[in-house]
């Protein structure tokens, strides 16, 4: 498998299809998290995180790949597991942190930082309704035009479904503020 | 609705124009109830993107994972059809390096990394006299361990297989790990084109099979080959027994000479002995339109060992007839309850026993328990394991002579040539009239199993597992395009000759497209490096469907030698050895004088040569696989052409990456001056394939050519000769009265004349 064609398809949106062909990389992360305390549903969940960076990074067009995507996906992967370890107040076994030399650790942390505010976000929108959230993930994910999501999903008129578009942020915005203020508690 | 939502909308959307724009960012820095509205409500777009992008991860993390698992799944039940269990093993990584073994085999170690053109700084000689073709191809490298024995092959479909401790270095001292092998390779005409390679032995023509560089390195420096050396595998399409194996001395004027040239082994490499067929010739064709299910191997045994007949071979032979007693026994019953038509005699059906004394008939001779007797697994890795015997069987089984087939199983041991060449003796074919199969068997120069050594065990699990997985894609393949061949035919009936051939183009490429996808397929589950087509050609242009199959395809044919050097070798044979060699004093003239050919120049001028980085232009004798590279002398390029050939020439320009072409399909002795065009695609598939069709028969042609020459020579000759004698006939026998010619009756003057030429 060719790192050009995997960033290829990256380009043109195709997530799945880049997150089945990388799949072979998981055994060794899940290899990697098991020797270190966790499971395999930490592994699942680590590597998955870490291809959402990874395709963050890939698709900032001021990012410049350095490694193979491999090495750059277990770099992330050990990054991220040996934070959470951190968190938990678990020390990851010996060694653990010198595998990160050649690899950026700020760039990762800033983008760490966000993360608690995103979780947040992706609570509130996960607590829409089932139409709220398919239409706002055809506008903003699959970059729909409007038209076509009204036809899509039965709206009457485009004008309809763009009013409905912005109640639906609007009550997305509202879970998202009573999740802050429980969560500062 | 919040008043806000909205126009954060548009302007996150970007929606706005640019003074709308200017003015919200505007307001977004002063008003600070907007600058809270607007971050939660990009968070909350941030929120959504993350959620769908995890749901697509999960979607094809789980894909992934199910393919993994049905990949393995579908490789364990191969591995038990192969009954090659230690070939390729994926076992569940333990660690970064492992994890890459995961996409290789064993084998495969073997998959280049990277490629490049030149990597080092010195040559295998330790100089830096790299030459144009080395500059020209793109290397293939492969890491490889010396500790033990490995098998790999290129992208142009060469195997090697390299036995353990087959490296050392300068110093004498061997080496186990980090062993870098680089293979650079042109094996068609347009990478041999493009890599300005010639095809020269001193100045001789040669034809050639293709071109290889092979070099071998740990950390950069030089290693050398020890032992056995590197059992090199070849592909071909057809056996040209005339080829050799030349090496490579590059020149100082960047070319390469090629020399000491070097015999092919023709190694036979034994595949399963159970894989093979030894049933008479079309004994599983009658079989199949009889009705019978021919893949079920006891059955059609059965059916077979069931036609016992005492034979002299077999009664004289003890241990055969035992084995023949425990056949009958149980399958003859299972038979008898079919009914046998065809080709197969009724009285060579065995009934009972009793009934055997009365059933002589001819065809009977090579009785099938004999054939029991050596399919058996426990001849596996002999000379009757092979594709070759299997040959040879067939040829045996038409000849009704029970002593050919001791021949060969009594001497086993020995190289098939031999064998053969025992046979056609025993058969006195070269008094006979009619085919001598068996001499041309001997021909081919087979040689004969070589089972001690574990590479070459490896090597036959290779190519045993690489026609397997070629076999069953292209079964399935078949199938599928069976129903679709059966409409086309009658679409085909029905629209006649016109369309045809285009339809039979169409179809034939159907299948090559649906065969490489199988293949892939195949490969992708095997966990086997595939080369998709951009994989081949040495310069990476568009490439076409047959240069991926080149290499999925096992070759019919491979020719095999071990290398026992690095540098580059030249699989060929003279072009015109045959030529010089044959006994063209059989035709020609008793006097012994030869016919001279007259060789006359030829000039080529490229148009606006200066544009280009570099040009290369080749003389193609028509119907060889031959490339005389025409030397560039006073600002064009000249040569002298061979008067009996036929030559094309073909003038390649490169200029940064693209590649302009022109050629001359018939090259007369004269100057030309040519301009060059830009490659198509058309050029391309053209320049690749150009004369790799040449067959003996072409050489044969021009043989015939050489003869006819020679024989019109002679006899003009001749007809001087007779001329001068008839003329000086009356001079010398003054009493001699000439044969009355009406048209010709030399007066006195002109015999006077003659004679004084003579004389002079």
């Amino acid at each position: 498998m060719k790192d050009s064609h995997i960033i290829d398809l990256l380009k043109s949106n195709r997530y799945a299809k880049v997150s089945e062909k990388l799949y072979g990389y998981f055994p060794v992360i899940k290899k990697l998290i098991l020797k270190n305390s966790g499971n395999r549903e930490d592994a699942e969940d680590i590597y998955q995180e870490a291809l959402i960076i990874l395709i963050k990074k890939i698709k900032d067009p001021s990012f410049e790949l350095r490694s193979s995507l491999n090495t750059y996906l277990y770099s992330i992967c050990r990054f991220l597991w040996s934070e959470r370890l951190k968190k938990k107040n678990k020390k990851p076994e010996t060694g653990f942190e010198k595998y990160m030399d050649g690899f950026q650790v700020n760039e990762l942390e800033t983008f760490q930082k966000n993360e608690s505010d995103i979780r947040l976000a992706e609570k509130a929108f996960q607590q829409l309704g089932e139409k709220c959230k398919q239409l706002l993930m055809l506008f903003y994910f699959k970059k729909m035009t409007m038209a076509n999501i009204a036809q899509k999903l039965n709206f009457n008129s485009e004008n309809v479904a763009k009013n409905q578009k912005y109640r639906c942020i609007e009550k997305a915005k509202e879970n998202l503020q009573i999740l802050k203020s429980s969560s500062h508690e | 609705m919040n008043k806000y939502t909205e126009i954060i909308d548009r302007y996150l959307s970007g929606e706005m124009s640019l003074a709308e724009k200017a003015d919200f960012e505007k307001q977004l820095a002063s008003n600070s109830e907007l600058k809270s509205e607007f971050l939660s409500q990009r968070q909350i777009i941030e929120g959504i993107e993350r959620v769908a992008l995890k749901s697509e991860i999960k979607q094809g993390f789980k894909r992934g994972s199910f393919k993994n698992k049905a990949g393995k799944w579908i490789l364990g039940f191969v591995i038990v059809a192969l009954a090659v269990s230690t070939v390729f093993v994926i076992k569940t990584s333990t660690n970064e390096q492992d994890h890459k073994k995961l996409y290789k085999t064993p084998h495969a170690m073997a998959s280049s990394d990277k490629e490049e053109k030149l990597r080092y700084e010195l040559t295998e000689e330790n100089n830096s006299n790299w030459v144009e073709a080395d500059k020209q191809l793109l290397s293939q490298f492969f890491k490889i361990s010396g500790k033990r024995d490995t098998v790999i092959e290129t992208k142009a479909g060469i195997i090697l297989a390299i036995p353990a401790s087959s490296f050392y270095k300068n110093t004498g001292e061997e080496v186990a790990e980090n062993i870098e092998l680089e293979i650079k390779e042109a094996m068609n005409p347009l990478d041999i084109m493009k890599a300005g390679l010639s095809t020269t032995s001193n100045g001789e023509l040669l034809r050639t099979g293709g071109m290889f560089y092979l070099n071998a390195r740990q950390n950069g420096e030089n290693l050398k080959i020890q032992g056995k050396g590197i059992y090199t595998s070849i592909p071909t399409n057809q056996r040209d027994k005339d080829m050799m194996l030349f090496d490579g001395k590059r020149t100082s004027d960047g070319q390469i000479n090629w020399v000491q040239p070097k015999r092919f082994e023709n190694k036979l490499i034994p595949v399963d002995i159970l894989s093979l067929d030894f049933y008479p010739r079309n004994f599983l064709d009658s079989l199949k339109t009889l009705g019978y299910p021919i893949k079920n191997k006891k059955m059609t045994d059965s059916i077979y060992y069931s036609f016992v007949c005492e034979t002299q071979g077999a009664v004289a032979d003890s241990v055969f007839s035992r084995a023949m007693n425990e056949s009958i026994a149980q399958p003859l019953n299972v038979f008898q309850t079919y009914s046998l038509t065809g080709n197969y005699s009724a009285t060579s059906i065995l009934r009972g026993q009793k009934d055997t004394l009365a059933s002589y008939s001819m065809g009977c001779e090579i009785a099938p328990s004999r054939i029991r007797a050596i399919w058996d697994k426990k001849f596996n890795n002999t000379l009757l394991a092979t594709k070759e015997f299997e040959e040879r069987l067939k040829a045996i089984f038409m000849t009704c002579n029970p002593e050919l087939l001791s021949l060969y199983i009594n001497n086993m041991h020995k190289k098939m040539y031999q064998v053969d060449s025992m046979a056609s003796r025993l058969l006195n074919e070269d008094k006979i009239e009619g085919p001598k199969i068996f001499k041309e068997f001997y021909l081919r120069k087979d040689g004969g199993v070589s089972i001690g050594e574990s590479h070459m065990k490896e090597l036959r699990a290779y190519m045993e597992e690489k026609r397997s997985i070629y076999e069953k894609a292209a079964q399935k393949t078949f199938a599928e395009l069976y129903k679709k061949e059966t409409i086309l035919d009658e679409q085909l009936a029905q629209k006649r000759n016109e369309h045809a051939i285009k339809d039979a183009a169409r179809l034939n490429k159907l299948f090559y497209e649906e065969l490489q996808t199988n293949l892939e397929s195949a490969y992708g589950q095997l966990g086997k490096p595939y080369y998709r087509p951009s994989g081949r050609s040495a310069v990476s242009l568009t490439t076409f469907h047959y240069e991926s199959l080149y290499n999925v395809i096992p070759a019919p044919y491979y020719y095999s030698v071990p290398i026992v050097t690095t540098g580059w070798k030249n699989v060929d044979a003279y072009a015109y050895e045959s030529l010089a060699k044959r006994q063209t004093l059989d035709y020609a003239d008793a006097s012994g004088k030869k016919a001279t050919i007259r060789y006359q120049p030829f000039t080529l001028k490229v148009k606006d040569s200066e544009n280009f980085d570099r040009i290369v232009a080749y003389l193609i004798p028509d119907k060889l696989t031959t490339f005389q590279k025409i030397p560039f002398k006073e600002g064009a390029y000249k040569e002298n052409l061979n008067e009996l050939i036929q030559y094309s020439a073909i003038v390649f320009g490169f200029k940064g990456n693209e590649v302009y072409v022109n050629s001359i399909s018939e090259a007369k002795p004269s100057e030309e001056t040519i301009s060059l065009s830009l490659m198509s695609q058309k050029d391309l598939s053209y320049y690749a394939y150009l004369n790799s069709g040449a067959t003996n028969d072409l050489i044969g042609e021009l043989n015939h050519e050489f003869f006819l020459h020679k024989e019109t020579q002679r006899k003009k000759v001749k007809t001087k000769q007779k001329e001068i004698r008839r003329k000086l006939m009356p001079v010398v026998f003054p009493c001699y009265s000439p044969p009355p010619q009406p048209t010709q009756v030399a007066p006195a003057s002109e015999v006077k004349s003659v004679s004084t030429e003579i004389v002079q």
